[in-house]
């Protein structure tokens, strides 16, 4: 499969491409300047739509792992404006599948905070008005609408706290957590899974790796077949 | 009441500075591409401009229609309504929340339900089924906005869904739902008595924002 990779300097961004590279032809792109001896690469600004239809011609799939979380108008280019961007040059290109990557108040914002457990990824999303989440929130709403519209299948990854699979440490017990190998496991599952075992085209997975069930799991687990090698039960363990 | 009416350069924002100014102290605003006149102009960035545009005021009409030099200046329509309705959307109402103003209506379209089979009753409480064309994928952004700031209860927020609306309909409808604000959120479906009447606008006649039900 050959599969473009937006914001692969970001945190995650490194993670997916260690997972993805046996078996696919990856092309590498960020906003600054992208390093790599085995992958083409390209300098794309997700705002820029003319950077994103020429980086995504030729291409089976495309992985976004961009994010701006602060600046009131980058995180409006980047989030929401992106994601219009994206998934306007996909479906013109081709493209039949998008993995889209964000926070999990892009869908359980504060309305959520009070729920007890059990919160799972379909809920109808309520991201609020943090600048964050609610950028992100309006980029998936996006992406959600091209998927009902297109032939073409959205897999977004939420996720909200990350670790490092050697970190050990007791006490950074995160009730929604996942190791960053784990993740870019994850993204690679939601690239190779095969469409009829998804319900809809635009299907949402809370990735995580922790016993806690506030939100739950278990769709990754079944679905995308998700078995993450990192446990971070321990966290938990007295 | 002191009222902000955005897009005021509009052919449906010139109309309502001049329907409501008769009873309702009212101020005009546009884009800079749009602005002119009396109508000040404002980027809605998120700035000390933004939040001065709205200190002082009741209520705001969020008429998000987007001027055409104002949609040619970004390079691309599309990403222009995408980031007017998003973006600007969104510091507009921030900025509201900030100064305290108590409501505001936003205009959307009946252009959200095109793709429903016509022979359906679609009401208020159907989901709204965009397609993905700009002219009508801006309102599901703009309302998604205004939502998330309504069901926070940050502030209230009127939608009106219009489709073909004449002059006094679309003075009457804003005028009474503006001495009405909702308790988070409401939608209203709104559609002028002309030839074949699609949309069942009878929740916003009996709220008393139009003086007929169904035909």
């Amino acid at each position: 499969m050959k599969i473009f990779v937006l914001g692969v300097n970001s945190r995650l961004g490194p993670h997916v491409v260690r997972s993805c590279e046996e078996g696919h032809s990856l092309r590498l792109a960020d906003v600054t300047d992208v390093a790599s001896d085995r992958h083409e690469t390209c300098r794309v600004d997700l705002s820029n739509p003319d950077d994103v239809i020429a980086a995504v011609e030729g291409m089976d799939a495309v992985v976004n792992c961009t994010v701006e979380r602060q600046d009131p108008r980058r995180a409006f280019d980047v989030n929401t404006r992106g994601c219009f961007n994206m998934m306007r040059a996909s479906v013109d290109a081709g493209v039949k599948r998008v993995i889209n990557t964000g926070p999990h108040f892009a869908i359980a914002g504060p309305s959520y905070e009070t729920f007890d457990y059990a919160m799972v990824p379909d809920m109808p999303p309520h991201p609020g008005v943090g600048l964050y989440a609610h950028s992100k929130g309006a980029g998936q709403e996006i992406c959600r609408i091209f998927a009902s519209q297109h032939d073409i299948h959205v897999l977004t990854l939420l996720f909200y706290n990350f670790r490092d699979h050697d970190d050990t440490e007791r006490g950074n017990n995160h009730p929604f957590a996942v190791s960053w190998r784990d993740a870019g496991d994850a993204v690679r599952l939601a690239l190779e899974v095969e469409a009829d075992r998804l319900y809809s085209r635009c299907e949402v997975f809370n990735v995580h790796a922790v016993p806690h069930a506030v939100f739950s799991n278990e769709k990754t687990l079944r679905v995308l077949g998700f078995n993450p090698r990192d446990d971070l039960g321990f966290a938990w363990r007295k | 009441m002191k009222i902000l009416i955005t897009s005021s350069a509009s052919e449906v924002g010139r109309i309502l500075v001049e329907g409501l100014g008769e009873a309702h102290q009212v101020v005009a605003t546009d884009l800079p591409g749009g602005a002119g006149g009396d109508v000040v102009a404002c980027s809605l960035d998120a700035d000390d401009a933004t939040q001065a545009l709205v200190a002082g005021v009741d209520a705001i009409v969020h008429v998000a229609d987007l001027p055409v030099t104002a949609a040619e200046a970004f390079g691309r329509v599309d990403n222009a309504q995408v980031d007017f309705h998003s973006r600007c959307t969104y510091n507009l109402l921030k900025a509201a929340v900030g100064e305290g103003v108590e409501h505001v209506i936003y205009l959307s379209s009946l252009a959200l339900f095109a793709s429903c089979d016509p022979a359906w009753d679609v009401t208020e409480r159907w989901a709204p089924q965009p397609s993905t064309d700009i002219d009508t994928l801006k309102h599901a952004i703009g309302e998604f906005t205004c939502r998330e700031f309504a069901r926070e209860r940050q502030i209230k927020v009127t939608c009106l869904r219009t489709g073909e609306l004449n002059r006094d309909d679309l003075i009457r409808a804003v005028f009474k739902a503006l001495s009405s604000p909702p308790s988070e959120w409401e939608v209203y479906h709104l559609e002028s008595d002309g030839d074949g009447r699609r949309f069942d606008i009878s929740k916003a006649a009996g709220a008393g924002l139009f003086n007929g039900g169904r035909p």
